[in-house]
Formats: C-alpha cells, structure tokens, sequence
C-alpha cells in the first residue's frame, strides 16, 4: 500500500472541505479521484501535499507518516503534482522548468556550484540530460528555450507534467490533466499518462472528463461535499445510483 | 595619466556595485530588504572600531565587518521569513533605523553622531608598508596619491570582479534556478522540493554579508565614517541602483550603480536634484519598465542571441 | 508631574493615531503602504507654519490651508503613481511601495528646496495659555489638539459606519471586485480615500505644529515610521487599532523620555514594528494574515 488517506477531514471556519475521506491507493495503480465541481479533490491534493494542514485525519506514504511534514520534504520523498490552473514558472524557458523539476533528485549546493566542482558539473549534464529525455517523452521536444508562458495551454500542461517526472516521483498527483483538451490532444494524454504508469510510477487522477476516467483508471474514488460518497471499479461506479444522482443534481462541466 | 580623481569615483562606483548587489541578491528570492543601509553600518563600524582602537590589520577588519553583518543578517532574517513583501520590507527598514539610533546613542562604543575617524586608508596603508620595505612610488613613474588611488582602485576591482564571478556561478547553477523559482512561485517551489526556507534565508544573508563587507571597505576607503553615512536615504539609494538598473539579472546593479555614481558627476549641475530625480526614476519605472533598465532579452539582444532566456547574470 | 506626562502622552498620541488612520485608511482599500504619507504629513506642517508666520493666520486657515494642499497632494498621489499601477497584471505588490517611496524622496527633497533646512518656529498665539485643574496643568494647545483629534476620530468612525459613502469605502476595501459589481464607483472611492487619508496626514502636521512649536523638514521619516509601526502594532487596516496603537506609542514615548533615555525614543517604534512583525503580524486588532491577504 503505498499512499493511505486515513479519515481526513478540513474544516475552513465552518465549512467542511473534506469529511473523513478514507482510501488507499496501491502500488502500480492508477486511481481516479471524480466528484462534481467543488467535491473537494483538488483540498485532498492539497493536504496530501501539505498545502494544507488537515483538520482531522493522517496521510501515510509507504508506512511513513506525512501529514504534518512540510511540502517539500513530501515532495523529497517521492510524491510530485500538478496543478489544476498550471502553476509553471513563466518567466523561465520549458527546459528550465522542467530542470528545476529535477531540484529534488540533484544535491549541488553553494560551494559546488561556486567551484563549478567535477560533481556538479557531471550533475548538471545529467539534469540536462535527463531534462531531454523527459520533453521527448511528453513530445515537447524542440522546445527547451522556449519561455514557458508562449505555448499554448495544451502544451503547458506537458510541461507541467514533464517537471513533475523529472523528481523521479514514486506517486504523481495529476490535477485535471485534460482539461479543456480536445479529443485527439485528451488521446495523447491519455497515452502519456499509460507510459508513466508503465515507469512503474503509481497515479492519482482528479479529471472531469469521464470517459477518458473510465478508460485509463483502475479504480475510482467518488467525492461529493467533500465525502466519499463511491470506490471501485469503473463498471460500479457507473452504475452506482448515489454517484449519478450527485452529477445530476449539478451543473456537469 | 594616472587621475586620482578619477580613480576615487571609479572605486566608488566598484563599492556601490557591491551594494546594488547585496540588495539584488535577497531580490532573488523575492525578498524586497531595506536594511540595506544597517548591514553597511554594522560592517564599517566593525571594520573601523577594530582596525583604529584594536589595530587589528584591515583583511581581518573586512571579514569581520562582513562576518558580523552575515550574524546579523541571519538574526533577523530567521524570525522575518514568515513575513512576506511588504511586511518583510518595513522590519527591514526598521532594523535599518534601530541599528543607526543604537549607533548613534551608543557613545562610549561609536562616538555618536561624531562619527570615528582616522580609520587606516586601504591605500595609505598598504603604501606605507611598501614604503618601510624600500619601495618608492616613484620607481613606477607614480606619485604618492597617484599610487594610493590606483591601488584602492585595483583591489576593489580585484573584489568586485570576484563577487560578480561568485554570483554569477551561484545563479547559473541548481541553486540559482532554486532562487528564481522561489521568487516565481514560492509554493510551486517548494513542491518541486525546494527547501524555501533555507534559500530565502541563504540570499538575506549573502546580502547582508555583501552590505557589510561593502561598508567596511568604504570605511578603509574614505577613512571617516558616521550615522549619517548610513541612514534611510542610503537605503533608498541602493534600493535605486538595483530597481533602476535592473533587478532580475546581475548586470542589472552594476549598471544602475555605474550609471547613478557617475551621472551625479558628469551633471555637476543636477546633483543638487539627486533625489528629485530618484524619486521621479522610481515612480516612473514602476509604472512603464518595473523590471528596471536591463533585462534578460535586452542581455540577449546585446549579446546577439535571439530571446533564449538561459543565463540568469 | 506625572499627570503632566499622561496629558502630554496623551495629546502626542491623538496626534500619532491620526497619522496611522491616514496609513489604516489607504491600506484598507488599496492593500498597499503609502511610504509618502509622511512627506505629506511635514508638507502639512509647513503649509501650516508658513500661513502662520507669514500671513499671520489664525490657527483655523492654517489647518485649512494644509487641509487643501494636503489633500491635493493625495489627489496627485493616487492619480500619477498609484492609479497607473492598479489592475495591471504580473505588477508585484512591491511595485507601489517602491513608488511610494519614490514620491516620499522626492516630496523629501522638493521640501529641502522649498522651505530651506532646520527647525522653523511654529509660533502659536496662545501658547502660554494654561489652566490648572486640581494637580494638573494643561495648556490649552493640548486641549485644542485633543478636542481636534477626537473630533477627527469620532468622525472618521461615525462616517464609516453611517453614512453612505462610509460604507461604501468598507464595501471596497472589502472587496474590489464586488464592490465595484454593485455599482460602487471604486475608483472615486479610492481617489476619495487617499485624498482624506493625506489631508488627515495634514491635519497631523499642523498639530504637531502646534505641539512642539517648530517644524522641520526631516520630521517626515520618523512619523512615517511611527505611523507604521503604529498600524502594524494595531493591525493593519484596523481602525480602531490605529487609534488604540497611537495612544499605546504616544505614551509609551513620553514616559519614557520623561524617565530617562531620550535618545533611544525614536527606536522604540521601529523596534515595536520588528517586534509586533515576529510575534504577532495581524497586530492586536487585526485578523489572521494567512488565509485573508493576498500580499
């Protein structure tokens, strides 16, 4: 079992985010987490990546304990995200984003990089190596120097997802990785998002869009008000008259 | 050939680059510091009450000044790091008053608003030392202050060009991309696992070591220093040199220190409205160019390449 | 002796807590600091010490008198550095500090030219007027500054609760957004609200005038910093902090001049501000910075 949401609630001066959310995600699997707008999903990426610090509730990665550690020591430890409005550095190039990506699986400090030591040089090639090999693999490649902010929104979400790779994640929170796609670009994601499971990189999945869910994920965890409402598979789920009539009774995207 | 005069702005040119510097490096993390004037004091004041009453040789005085404005620097910056923007610049500006009013009521310890002098001249010194081992100014052409200007000028190159090479490899490197992304997207950093914290507090200490170790040399160079050297407009100053010359590339200080020791001189005239002009530089800057002067395409576009974006200096 | 002390703490402190509405006001609806709020505080001063001493007028023209420069400086001020810089995208909230202070400098320096360097006497007909009730001697300067002071404070309060435009400043510095969705001309309202803060800022100069018989074209930074120190100590954009933090640093000051280091006074506000920064940063009236302020 590699991530357990135990019980985890958030209160914001009253309002309850999230209401004892309780699941576990395997290693190797893809997990979809739906719900209608406002169900929560994005809060619980929040608190599992320390954004936010729950109300109630522990969050487990591989055994250890992580709620209450901050941010990047979680990230340290082998869990990367993206964002639902894509939080890419814009004012540096797509080749430096995705480096900076790497900041977790490269350790030059200060007087290694004054000295411009053998280490950090060899590391520095190795960042940019390995920076390479991710735009190739998300189909970005041929735009290292372009500054991030240029590309259209499609291909910024690529690059999101290439610096979330480059930490070498054991997990990665995907935040609506298709949204506003069409169907073809929601095509080549869906394939990109089979080729990381394939690194053996296990996959928690917020998206909207529900046949491309259906397809990709293993398993489901429904969200509404905050409360799990659902988890399965994806035939159960469908069919399951609480997750229906929680998407009927909103606005559908 | 040699003008002593010259020579005496062009190191006070190389001592405010390194000013500019030490408020553009904590600009990195997007740290906006006004204590930029109090880290300097803290620095002179060390450098000059240990080389005129302990008479300690100057190196030691400059690496303690800077030294302790770095033990400074961490004292305050580790409890300000919550604070963000604006707060973190008013206890800044703050620090920046206490340090010169302590300054000035501790009498027994500064000689107040008296200021000390006699503080041993960089050049004067060094001039001295060779003298006693035989040498002669005279024997390289050079008059006495013709040597003693050209030496204080050599060796504040010799530092500044040191401090540019440091930063510049510091900010082309993993820890520089770490600062910008801190500046960018201070949360996005971190869950890239950047250790926030420690860079912020890294940047606020480099440049309040790089303020004081500045103001030590300006007390070896000038040979007299007082509160007044180091009050609020100090600050505002070096905040200009930054702001105007550009304040998202290293260049940027350099030529906004360049350019603001220099126009003063060469328009003996306007020098009266220095701050009339700062002022208006600042507000004006603010809405059409925030990015001061220079700036990475105009870096680029100087440097021939087309819009890369790759080097932070 | 003592009462004397409170009397001045007192009157110092109403004038220190107008100063900080000044801060309070603007922060509140525009988020930012107006690091020129002191230059425009000695601006007031001066208009004040110049009718004075060179017109002759009663104290009434001269508050009048600094009551229109000042707040026609606040005009400037809102349109030609702060306006521009609103609404605009990517512009750090540093940008209108830096600007702030840029006005400041050169509001600083245009003093210099104008009015010349030291103190200038601020003469006041009826200085020497004093009035003893039981143990205590007050003058009747102190009594004018206090009933002006609170008159201002009362005002200030009673208009932003009441009355409509009031309201409607709340309702921006609430939310900008929203209030400008209801129909509330939110760019009138701030050039309003800067415009009152710079004139309250004016108000506070003559005062001081008043209080200490000179002015001098240096005594903008330290009431800045006061002024700041004062908010962040009552909770930025918190009115009734400002005045209850004015107060707090008006006695906190004369007592302890009264009582011994005079020369350390000055720094009890800036140490105040780091102080209040480390261990409280929404001050005692103030909410919780985290969730609320986007700065």
């Amino acid at each position: 079992m590699l991530l357990e949401v135990r019980k985890v609630s958030m209160i914001f001066g009253g309002l309850a985010a999230l209401k004892d959310v309780d699941f576990r995600l395997e290693e190797g699997e893809i997990l979809g987490l739906i719900g209608p707008n406002g169900a929560g999903k994005t809060t619980l990426f929040n608190v599992v990546t320390s954004f936010l610090n729950p109300s109630a509730g522990e969050i487990f990665f591989s055994g250890e304990k992580i709620s209450g550690l901050r941010t990047h020591e979680i990230t340290n430890l082998g869990i990367s995200r993206t964002f639902q409005n894509i939080r890419l550095f814009d004012q540096m190039t797509v080749e430096e984003n995705v480096m900076v990506g790497r900041h977790t699986r490269s350790r030059a400090g200060v007087w290694n990089s004054v000295w411009r030591t053998g280490f950090q040089k060899k590391e520095e090639a190795r960042i940019r190596e390995k920076t390479e090999e991710l735009l190739d693999l998300v189909g970005l490649q041929g735009y290292n120097q372009s500054p991030a902010s240029s590309l259209p929104y499609g291909y910024q979400r690529r690059v999101e997802i290439a610096r979330a790779l480059a930490g070498e994640p054991r997990l990665i929170l995907l935040d609506e990785p298709v949204a506003g796609m069409n169907d073809s670009e929601t095509e080549e994601m869906a394939r990109l998002i089979k080729k990381i499971l394939g690194f053996g990189i296990t996959i928690l999945l917020i998206e909207h869009d529900m046949s491309m869910v259906m397809k990709v994920c293993d398993r489901l965890v429904v969200l509404n008000f905050g409360e799990k409402i659902a988890e399965g598979g994806a035939q159960e789920i469908q069919n399951n008259p609480q997750v229906i009539e929680a998407y009927l009774g909103r606005e559908e995207e | 050939m040699i003008n002593p005069y010259y020579l005496q702005i062009a190191s006070f040119i190389l001592i405010n680059i390194l000013l500019g510097l030490s408020i553009y490096i904590t600009l990195c993390t997007g740290q906006l510091s006004l204590g930029s004037a109090g880290f300097m004091s803290i620095g002179a004041y060390t450098s000059a009450l240990l080389t005129v009453k302990l008479g300690l040789p100057i190196p030691l005085g400059l690496l303690a000044g800077g030294l302790l404005a770095a033990v400074m620097g961490l004292l305050i910056g580790l409890p300000t790091l919550r604070l963000t923007g604006v707060y973190l610049a008013i206890a800044t500006l703050g620090f920046g008053e206490v340090v010169r009013v302590v300054f000035i009521n501790w009498e027994s310890l500064t000689s107040g608003a008296v200021g000390i002098a006699g503080i041993p001249h960089l050049g004067r010194t060094i001039l001295a030392r060779l003298q006693a081992a035989g040498f002669s100014p005279e024997s390289w052409g050079l008059k006495n202050n013709e040597f003693i200007s050209l030496t204080v000028f050599l060796i504040l190159l010799f530092l500044t060009l040191l401090t540019l090479l440091f930063f510049s490899r510091l900010l082309n490197s993993r820890v520089g991309r770490a600062f910008q992304a801190i500046r960018m997207d201070e949360k996005a950093a971190e869950a890239m696992g950047i250790h926030t914290t420690y860079y912020k507090i890294l940047t606020f200490v480099q440049g309040a070591a790089l303020a004081g170790f500045a103001g030590a040399l300006f007390a070896h160079v000038t040979g007299y220093i007082s509160p007044a050297d180091f009050t609020y407009h100090r600050a505002v100053e070096i905040l200009v040199f930054a702001v105007f010359g550009g304040s998202e590339v290293l260049w940027g200080p350099v030529f906004g220190a360049g350019f603001l020791t220099l126009m003063p001189e060469l328009l003996r005239g306007l020098s009266e409205y220095r701050y009339f002009i700062y002022g208006t530089i600042l507000v004006v800057l603010m809405i059409f160019r925030p990015q001061g002067v220079i700036d990475r395409p105009l870096l680029n576009r100087l440097r021939g390449r087309r819009n890369e974006g790759k080097d932070a200096a | 002796m003592f009462f004397e002390q409170l009397i001045n703490g007192i009157t110092l402190g109403s004038i220190y807590a107008i100063v900080a509405l000044g801060y309070t006001l603007v922060f509140g609806v525009l988020d930012i600091i107006n690091m020129a709020h002191g230059e425009i505080f000695m601006f007031g001063a001066f208009i004040g010490m110049l009718l004075i001493s060179r017109f002759e007028a009663p104290v009434l023209v001269a508050l009048g008198g600094a009551i229109l420069v000042t707040a026609a400086m606040g005009f400037l001020l809102e349109r030609l550095a702060l306006r521009p810089l609103r609404g605009r995208r990517g512009v750090s909230p540093l940008a209108s500090l830096i600007s702030t202070i840029g006005v400041s400098i050169f509001l600083e320096n245009l003093a210099h030219h104008l009015f010349g360097a030291g103190n200038k006497p601020f003469p006041t007909s009826f200085g020497d007027i004093q009035f003893t009730i039981g143990p205590v001697n007050i003058y009747l300067v102190q009594i004018i500054i206090l009933a002006i002071s609170i008159l201002l404070m009362v005002g200030l309060s009673t208009w932003l609760s009441k009355a409509k435009a009031g309201k409607a400043l709340r309702a921006t510095a609430e939310n900008l957004e929203t209030a400008s969705l209801l129909g509330i001309n939110t760019d009138r309202i701030i050039t309003s609200t800067v415009v009152v803060a710079s004139s309250m800022g004016g108000i506070a100069g003559v005062l001081v005038g008043m209080a200490f018989n000179y002015v001098n074209n240096q005594m903008g930074l330290p009431m800045g910093l006061k002024g700041l120190a004062i908010i962040i100590m009552g909770g930025m954009g918190s009115v009734n902090g400002a005045m209850a933090g004015g107060l707090i640093l008006g006695l906190s000051e004369t007592f302890m001049v009264a009582y011994g280091h005079s020369g350390y006074r000055d720094a009890i506000a800036f140490i105040a501000i780091i102080v209040i920064l480390l261990i409280r940063p929404q001050g005692l009236f103030g909410q919780s910075l985290s969730a609320e302020r986007k700065a």
